[in-house]
């Protein structure tokens, strides 16, 4: 019976894509937005974009993030995590967009994106996605300084 | 018994390649030992090591096909 249930539930949500090649366009953020209007049981949607940031380190300016992951790791890592968050909080739907490649200071390169009926539960589920894809998924980032010298990125 | 380990992030700069197969290791402390004296540049970094795509906190028994990758600090989102 258990094992039942817990299938059902895998087939319903099978391991999805989070990656994409190179920055997230802010069109395809709007046409995610949009495709959203003919599900009429939402009421808030909470949406977090991270931007490559231009870190001075050491007197010298970043100018990209090269993202590299272990992908077939990652993917089921976020599975995980979307399970968790969908048995934790009432969700609509939720989609998650992670850049690999080189990805420019001022360009996006993670996109969230959490629905639901009222506003709490897609603002705090999507925080907490964020927080924990931040911390379990194994991608890395290789910082490139406009001298073309490079460091790697470390998540606080 | 042959192991292959995918190799991630600053950890494939130090040891200079994606992916490294080792013969006769029997568990991952023997692993970290074995790189530790292979790869002294490692002692500097903080990494994990994952079997099957899991990370393991305590000696972990590896076997033929398990697939191993050693992890330096997570920076995505």
């Amino acid at each position: 019976m258990q094992e039942d249930k817990t299938s059902a539930i895998m087939t319903e949500r099978k391991p999805k894509n989070i990656f994409v090649q190179g920055p997230i366009a802010s069109s395809f953020i709007a046409d995610s937005i949009q495709k959203h209007s003919s599900k009429k049981e939402i009421g808030g949607h909470s949406i977090f974009l991270g931007q490559v940031r231009a870190d001075t380190i050491n007197g010298k300016k970043v100018f990209s993030i090269e993202y590299t992951s272990y992908e077939e790791m990652a993917l089921e890592k976020m599975h995980r995590i979307r399970e968790d968050i969908f048995i934790k909080y009432p969700l609509t739907c939720m989609h998650v967009y992670h850049s690999l490649g080189k990805i420019a200071a001022g360009e996006i390169c993670l996109f969230v994106f959490t629905s639901s009926a009222h506003r709490k539960a897609a603002i705090d589920a999507c925080e907490e996605t964020v927080e924990r894809l931040k911390a379990e998924l194994p991608i890395w980032g290789k910082e490139s300084f406009e001298d073309e010298t490079y460091q790697w990125k470390e998540n606080k | 018994m042959q192991i292959n380990i995918l190799i991630f992030g600053q950890l494939a700069d130090i040891i200079g390649e994606n992916k490294i197969d080792l013969w006769d290791i029997p568990d991952t402390e023997a692993l970290k030992m074995y790189l530790q004296k292979r790869y002294p540049g490692l002692s500097d970094l903080p990494y994990l090591i994952a079997v099957d795509k899991e990370v393991i906190s305590a000696n972990t028994v590896l076997n033929n096909n398990s697939e191993l990758a050693l992890l330096p600090p997570y920076a995505g989102g």
